[in-house]
């Protein structure tokens, strides 16, 4: 407690703001985590719905066929969720090639993210945070305040193609990281299942029931 | 209290593991498109057969078949036109 005491009282907030700071960033990663985990259990029910009834039909017994089935079904799913997203995707990237095939102007790529020309950064706030003031604490050097703001969200019409563009590339590459999230939660239940539904357990067996029959 | 705790162990926990997940993620989405294309195919094909890659599977066959006797079986039995 003593290093504490010679702490001077802008530098104990500063500690206090620190770590309040990283507690919340913490507990917003924890959140997330556990929001991820409840959206695949639930993507994982199309594995209950395509396949609950081969097994209590019993048209499946066993772990190999079980998985050989589940396998085929959830590859026709990535199919079907990885289509549009794909399609997407492709016609965004022929609508870029078309612009500049008919404007002549390749520079538009090269500006994509930019915010000082035609790029996408001119609709976002842009700090300089290679030049953030920092400030020494503890020997440690520290970010000390906001960095420079180098860009305030403006609108450029001639920006309009990269607009376009990088909106429809975002849309379909969380789309398609949503699918693959799915994708992932499938093949797992299915290995889960496949390990337990078929187990022969000698837990279930009560012999003296038999011999009281 | 508790709770709160868990979860921020759980925040260092993800954070920790965050490339591991990352890696995990772009494999299945690498893995994902290759079936992707692959089925893309398969779909061309059975499209000029008259086929859909959505059909059923004889699985799925033999067991619509099987539920479907069980919800014969389970039918009242029919009393024929009132006289």
């Amino acid at each position: 407690m003593r290093w504490l005491i010679t702490l001077s009282e802008k530098e104990q907030r500063m500690l206090i703001i620190l770590f309040i700071l990283l507690v919340a960033v913490l507990a917003l990663v924890g959140l997330i985590g556990v929001g991820v985990r409840k959206i695949m259990a639930f993507q994982a029910r199309k594995v209950d719905e395509g396949m609950s009834y081969l097994v209590t039909t019993k048209v499946i017994k066993d772990e190999r066929h079980f998985r050989y089935v589940a396998r085929k079904k959830n590859y026709r799913l990535v199919f079907a969720q990885y289509f549009f997203p794909l399609v997407i995707l492709g016609l965004d990237v022929l609508f870029l090639y078309l612009y500049i095939a008919i404007s002549g102007n390749q520079a538009i790529i090269q500006e994509m993210f930019s915010h000082d020309a035609r790029g996408v950064g001119t609709l976002f706030f842009v700090f300089d945070w290679a030049n953030i003031p920092t400030a020494t604490f503890f020997g440690l050097v520290l970010p000390s305040d906001w960095p420079p703001l180098l860009n305030a969200p403006h609108f450029v019409l001639a920006a309009w193609p990269n607009y376009i563009f990088v909106t429809l590339a975002s849309v379909s590459a969380v789309w398609l990281m949503v699918a693959t999230q799915a994708f992932i939660a499938r093949s797992w239940r299915i290995y889960k299942k496949s390990r337990t539904i078929f187990i022969k357990s000698l837990d279930a067996i009560n012999t003296l029931d038999n011999i009281n029959k | 209290m508790i709770q709160f705790l868990k979860i921020i162990l759980l925040g260092i926990l993800y954070i920790v593991i965050s490339p591991l997940l990352v890696a995990i993620l772009a494999l299945a989405m690498v893995y994902g498109l290759f079936v992707f294309v692959f089925l893309l195919f398969k779909s061309v094909f059975l499209f000029f057969t008259g086929r859909t890659i959505f059909s059923d599977y004889p699985e799925d066959v033999a067991a619509k078949k099987i539920l479907g006797q069980i919800k014969e079986g389970n039918a009242p039995a029919s009393t024929g036109t009132p006289q």
